[in-house]
Order: C-alpha cells, then structure tokens, then sequence
C-alpha cells in the first residue's frame, strides 16, 4: 500500500482508531493489530510477499533464541552464519540472482564458452532490502550480546513488520525499536501532532516536489539523446531534488505516522544538501544505512586489516561503498555510484591534514561554501549512474552534456507552466531547508502562534490540493 | 485524545469540503478526458482513439446532419490508442455510454492498424511479445479500466480511481488554459498547446503555432520522433483485438447504424502503418462485409488536410474532415 493513495487515507484512520480506542487497554493486543495492520499494509502489493517475511522473521527469531541459549562461540557463530545465510540467500534469490547469472553468461561467452543457464521468472518483492537487514541486524546483535534475544514473537513480528517503516525504512534497530514494543504506549497529543506536522510535510515532498520532479526527469533520462547539454545538466540537478524529496518524504512520513502511534524512530537524513564534503554528506544522507554498514561491516573489516595502517580504511571504506552501491540494485550503475562515494571519501580521508591547513587559510565561510558547492554537484553528477538504466547509458549522457550544447539555453520541457513550478518549489524548498537546518525536521514549529503555525498547515494543504501529483510514481525507494 | 480527535476531524471536514467543491469545477479543460467521462448516457458516438477524439467533431456534424432533416446528436467518446483501442475495457465503456433504448444512433469508428494491435515493450521483443495476452492489454491499467460508473457530473469515480492531480490542479488548469489564451491572443508566446475538452466530447488542441511553415517544421520534427522511437516496431497484430472490434461492431448495430472509418494521415504514417500491417484495408473490408456496415477509406485523401504531427488533423482539417464523413454518411444513406 501506498502511502500517497486512497487505500492509506482510509487504512491509517481505521488502524489508528482501533489502536487508541479498541485494543489501548493491552499492550499485547495493541503488538498484534500493529502485526495484522503491517501484513495487510504489505500484503495489499502482493499477498505472496507475506510469506516470505513470515519466513525471514520466524527464521531470525528462532535463530536468535538459539544463539541467546548457546554460550559456547562455534556453536553461536555457526547459528549466525546460518542467520545470514537465509537472509542474504533470500535476497540472492529474489534480488541479485538474475544479475549474476547474465554477468557469468557474459564473462563465459567473452572468453569463448557458451554457457546455458536460466534466468528466474521472480518479482522483486517491495522493501526486501530493508527489513532483511533490520531483521540481520538483530542476529548480529544477539550474537555479539549487545541485546537479549526476545521470546515474545508478537514483538518481534511486529519489529520486522512495523508497517511504517516497513517497505523503505528507516532501517530499525532492535536495541532501539523492540523495547518501545515491550512498554504500553500512552497516547500524547503533543507527541502525535508533531507525528501529523511530519507527515504533512513528508507528503509535500512526495506529491509535490518529487513527484512532479519525476515528469520531467523521466522525459530527460528516457530521451537524453534528443536534448541539448544545459538540459541534461538541469534533468541531473532536478533529479537530485527529485531522489532527496521522494526517500526524505517518505522517511518523514514513517517517522511521523510511528509517532501517531507512539513510536520513536530513528532519523534517516539531515539535510544532507548543505553537508560541507561527501564523508560528512553520508553521515546525513540514508543515515539508517550507512550506520548500519559502518558498524556490520566497515568497522569489521576495518578491525581485522588493522596492521594495514591507513590501507584498512581504505579498504573498509570501498568495500562498505560499493556494497552501498550494490545494495541499491543488481546493476553496474549502482556498484559505480558507490564505487565513486568511497574514492572521493577516501581520498578526503587522505588529505585531511592538507585540507585543514587550506581552511585555516581561508576564509571560513568561502571554504564552507566551496565544500557545499563542490560536494553537491559531484553528488548531483554521480547521481546520473544511479537514474541510468545502464552504464553505457550513463556515459552517453555524459557525453551528451559535454558537448556545445552546454552553453544553450535548456528546453522548455511540456507541460511548460508545471516546469516552471517545479523550478520555483525547487528554489523555495532549498531556502526552507536551510532556513530549518538547525532543527529535527522542518516543520518543528510548535513554538510558534496558533495563528501562525495554523497559516502555515493550510498554506502546506492547499499547495498540496493544487499541485500534487498522485498515481504517477512510487516511492523510488520500495524497488531497492 | 479528544483535542486530538476534534481538531483533525475539524480539518479532514474541511478538506473534504475543499474537494467537494473542486470537482464541480471540473469541465473540459481539467483534463483530456473528464468532460466526456461527465457527460449522460448518449444515442450516438465517435469512437476510436487520438485520431478520432480530436479529429471528428460532433457539433460540426450535427450541423450536417441538421441541414439534411436529420436530429442526430453525436458524442466523441474516443481517447487515445493507449486508452481505447478496440478490447474488453474499451467494450465495457462504450456499453456503459450508449443508452439503453436508442434504436436510431449513429456510431462511427475510427480503424487503423494501431487500434487492433497491442504494444511491445521495445521492437527487440515483438518476436517473443503475445499480442492476445489480455492481462498485459495497456487500458487495463489506466483510467477506462479503472472504472466502473462512465456518466454523471462531476464523475467522482474517474476523479477518485485516474485522476492524477490534486483537485486543486481544476482550478489551476482553468486558469492556465485562461493564460494560454491570453498569451495566444497577444502573441506573446511561441510554441507549446494546450486541450480543451468541448461538451460534445471533441477534444481540441489549440497551438500557439500560427505560421504554415511552423507547423511543418513542427510536424516533421514530429515525424521523426516517431520514427525514432520506431514505434510501428514496437506494435503487433492481436487477433483478439481484432476480435473485440467485431464484438463492439455487432453490440452497436443492436442500437443503430455502425461506420468504420480509416482516417487520413500524413503519407509517412500511411507508410509505416503499411509496413506495419500490410493486408489492414482488407480486413475492414472483410468485417464491412460481415456485419453489412459501410467502411470509408480516407488514406487517399491524405494530402487534402493538415496535420499538427503527422497523426492528428489542426483545427481547420478537422472541420473539413467532419463534414466530409457527414456528407458521406448522408450519402450512403440516400442510396
């Protein structure tokens, strides 16, 4: 289920009044509608999908158990191989399966040899990515006895499913998340009005922004060869904003409606946009995840090449890149965008030194702006492999913006008035932004006057009503 | 709780109200297709796609039709080759527009080789592609398909199910089109079009293309867009399509005279459409046989009008058009 559509609008109301007023009295209760209300939430895609979340979340506590009963180390060790096994083979299976096959057919035929496999006919089922590492984390944590693995499955189902974060994250974190399933939730007004500001804002990002973003950067990238250098150069920037506004959106609106319901969750961006060099940019961009590869993997490896000196963070920081590259999708065009994040990461690891020594010689707020500047639009830039359907496509469209054409006019891109829409909410969204950048998220406004903070909502409403856009896109996020 | 409860219900009120008054609003220029979505039930149609919606236009026939004693009032209820080529979806609307007790309508059908054949994802899988997998037909998924009620003013069904916008675009859409006129009218502009969706179902595409030239340019620009994209490449033939036009043919002669029409249309397009499907002009022969129903061939006609892409008539072909089938269709009736 969407969360921009009909179906949500009536579900969320439904399962919000049946939590406070229906099953409020019993903890337990409240953990089973949650459970019931995050399968049909799933399920509404494809009721297929249910199984193997069912499958993933039974396996993960069972499992869990296990390790938390075991003291001896292989025996522990041996449980969590086979955690990550199921998890990592499922996500194989459905996910990188096809990938590797083609990739092997390709190697084989190149060096001569012809080899037969098939394919598998599958559906990416929406979010694997997601909760298969929420659930992994969880293992991982028992076996490292950071946690006590729960004997209470309803709290665990409904930690693996929790329906707002479900299909796209914020991925949880059980030391975080599973205590808030254990407590009895008491309702605050305070707390779920900020809940509601969150969404409001999570849906102007998605309806408005993002979605109408995503009419012209389709046009751009599915037609790149019939546009001249300063258009694709502009469909790269709007499709930034595009990217930022759809997962932040939706982010927002997770945070937000777990709070209706009494849940914290954490944060999974902050405003990334205004970050002063890349390493600092991925401590603010799709933060659930890059906490967790750094401390699943980047810091294990790190840990274990440690004599290497300076060459094992390098390597931690490729390896944990290029697998937040890959995480994206079974594409070459995601292993280079993470490849490109861990070289500009590891080389301004490499130059700290010399950079400190420029910044004290500068002005500090020239060197601010350059290392704003200068961070986005390489993010910007590398964001045309995540969008390109291929790596040849990618170069093309490169070579299509350095070209003469550069220095034109961009088009005028149909339907002229909405173009020219998205491009003032663009320059009027980038100033909100870092007018609010100090704050948890844009609209914390409770401070204000009624009046005011009312204004504001309807001013938010009533840009809604007039220029979203709805059945166009989903979430881009719910395909990884 | 209550606070809660009280305030937000206050504001769910108030933005269903907003809604409320959004949709009455709505007319043809929200939209190419919510005008003839909103319209009651009709006696006699124009059917087919893109071709048909923007080049036949009712008012003009009914002049015709007039002027020859006649009372017919015809209703343009084609869409677009992604929305309405001939199949179950499209079936099922045209049966939910006709009334139930006309006897006496007309219904002409616009047929090129397009709207009996079903679309590939890309020319390199036409081999493997199933034209007759009717789970994978296009409409099913857009806005005819989604529906259920096809009359009523405003149609909140069509709003609710395939209207992609905030209601409030209704409004920004009246005022757009509002500037577009303005803009046009003082010159101001070069380039662009904008829709008007008329009572009668006719959709107009106004351009602020002015200059014979421009709209040459235009229209071979056009042309070579969709020979590009390979498009006819991308099309195959769907018995089952096929099929579905004798099912909609013979669902219509229950409630009146049915004609098929084979639009005229840039010579680049007759030529992919014959490369496309060669032996097309021999199954509308075959069907007008069949079920006894006039079939008029325009393709030859084609250097008589003007076309903004090569597909679709300017205004000006499409009223010579409108009264040239109107002619024919008197014609055909005095003999």
């Amino acid at each position: 289920m969407l969360f921009n559509s009909l179906a949500f609008a009536f579900f969320l109301p439904t399962v919000f009044l049946l939590y406070w007023f229906a099953v409020n009295k019993s903890v337990r209760n409240q953990n089973l509608l949650l459970i019931l209300a995050s399968y049909f939430f799933y399920g509404w895609w494809d009721w297929r999908f249910l199984v193997l979340i069912f499958f993933s979340s039974i396996s993960d506590y069972l499992i869990s158990i296990q390790i938390g009963k075991n003291e001896a180390q292989k025996k522990r060790y041996r449980l969590l191989a086979l955690s990550v096994l199921i998890n990592l083979g499922t996500l194989f299976v459905f996910k990188y399966y096809n990938f590797f096959v083609d990739n092997f057919i390709r190697l084989f035929d190149s060096i001569g040899y012809h080899l037969d496999a098939g394919s598998l006919n599958v559906i990416l089922p929406v979010g694997i990515s997601f909760y298969t590492f929420q659930s992994m984390s969880y293992t991982i944590d028992v076996y490292r006895k950071d946690i006590q693995p729960t004997k209470d499955l309803p709290v665990f189902l409904a930690y693996i499913s929790f329906f707002p974060q479900l299909v796209a994250g914020p991925i949880e974190r059980a030391s975080h998340l599973i205590p808030q399933f254990i407590k009895k939730r008491e309702f605050s007004y305070d707390y779920a009005v900020d809940g509601l500001r969150r969404v409001l804002w999570g849906f102007f990002k998605k309806v408005v922004i993002a979605d109408n973003c995503a009419v012209f950067v389709n046009k751009i990238f599915e037609s790149y060869p019939d546009y001249a250098g300063s258009t694709l150069v502009l469909g790269m920037f709007i499709f930034a904003f595009q990217l930022y506004c759809d997962f932040s959106g939706y982010s927002d609106i997770a945070i937000g409606t777990a709070k209706i319901f009494g849940f914290d969750i954490r944060e999974n961006f902050r405003f990334p946009y205004f970050s002063e060099n890349v390493t600092d940019f991925w401590r603010r961009w799709h933060i659930s995840l890059s906490s967790w590869l750094r401390d699943y993997l980047y810091t294990p490896i790190a840990i274990r090449t440690r004599d290497w000196g300076t060459k094992s963070i390098l390597f931690a920081t490729m390896v944990s890149f290029v697998l937040i590259g890959f995480w994206h999708g079974a594409n070459w065009t995601f292993v280079v965008f993470g490849f490109l994040q861990g070289f500009i990461i590891s080389y301004e690891l490499l130059t700290r030194n010399q950079r400190k020594k420029i910044k004290k010689k500068m002005n500090k707020n020239l060197y601010k702006w350059i290392g704003i500047i200068s961070t986005f639009i390489f993010f910007v830039a590398s964001l045309v492999f995540f969008r390109s359907e291929s790596l040849s496509d990618a170069m093309a469209y490169f070579s299509g913006i350095f070209s003469k054409s550069l220095f034109t006019i961009p088009s005028i891109i149909s339907p002229m008035f909405r173009m020219m829409y998205v491009l003032i909410f663009i320059l009027v969204f980038i100033i909100i932004e870092w007018r609010r950048k100090d704050k948890e998220h844009v609209l914390q406004i409770e401070n204000l006057s009624a009046i005011k903070r009312w204004f504001i909502y309807s001013t938010i409403i009533c840009l809604i009503i007039v220029f979203a856009r709805f059945n166009a896109n989903d979430f881009i996020y719910f395909q990884f | 709780m209550k606070k809660f409860l009280l305030k937000s219900g206050v504001l769910v009120f108030i933005i269903l109200m907003l809604h409320f008054l959004l949709a009455q609003l709505a007319d043809g220029s929200t939209d190419p297709y919510f005008e003839k979505l909103s319209s009651n039930r009709q006696e006699s149609l124009i059917l087919g796609g893109s071709r048909a919606s923007e080049g036949l236009i009712p008012s003009v026939m009914d002049s015709v039709f007039t002027a020859n004693g006649s009372t017919t009032k015809l209703f343009n209820f084609a869409f677009t080759n992604s929305d309405s080529p001939y199949g179950a979806v499209y079936l099922n609307a045209i049966k939910n527009k006709i009334k139930s007790r006309s006897g006496n309508g007309i219904f002409i059908l616009s047929v090129h080789p397009w709207n009996i054949s079903s679309l590939a994802k890309d020319s390199s899988e036409l081999d493997s592609f199933d034209p007759n997998d009717e789970s994978k037909f296009r409409e099913n998924k857009l806005a005819l398909g989604k529906m259920h009620f096809f009359n009523g003013s405003p149609n909140y069904d069509y709003l609710l199910s395939s209207y992609d916008y905030g209601w409030g675009n209704i409004l920004l859409k009246k005022l757009e089109n509002g500037m577009f006129e303005y803009l046009a009218k003082s010159s101001k502009l070069k380039g662009g079009a904008w829709a008007y969706v008329h009572e009668d179902g006719w959709l107009e595409v106004k351009s602020m293309l002015s200059d014979s030239t421009e709209i040459a340019e235009s229209m071979m620009k056009k042309i070579e867009a969709y020979k590009k994209r390979e498009i006819n490449h991308c099309y195959k033939y769907s018995s089952l399509r096929y099929d579905y036009l004798k099912k909609t043919i013979r669902k219509l002669k229950e409630h009146g005279k049915v004609y098929l029409v084979r639009f005229p249309v840039h010579e680049e397009i007759i030529s992919f459409e014959k490369e496309m499907m060669p032996e097309f002009d021999q199954l509308m022969e075959e069907l007008s046989v069949e079920f006894d129903v006039d079939y008029f061939n325009f393709v030859s006609d084609s250097k008589k009008y003007n076309y903004s892409d090569g597909n679709h008539f300017i205004k000006s072909s499409a009223v010579k058009f409108s009264i040239e089938v109107a002619n024919r269709i008197i014609d055909n009736n005095e003999r």
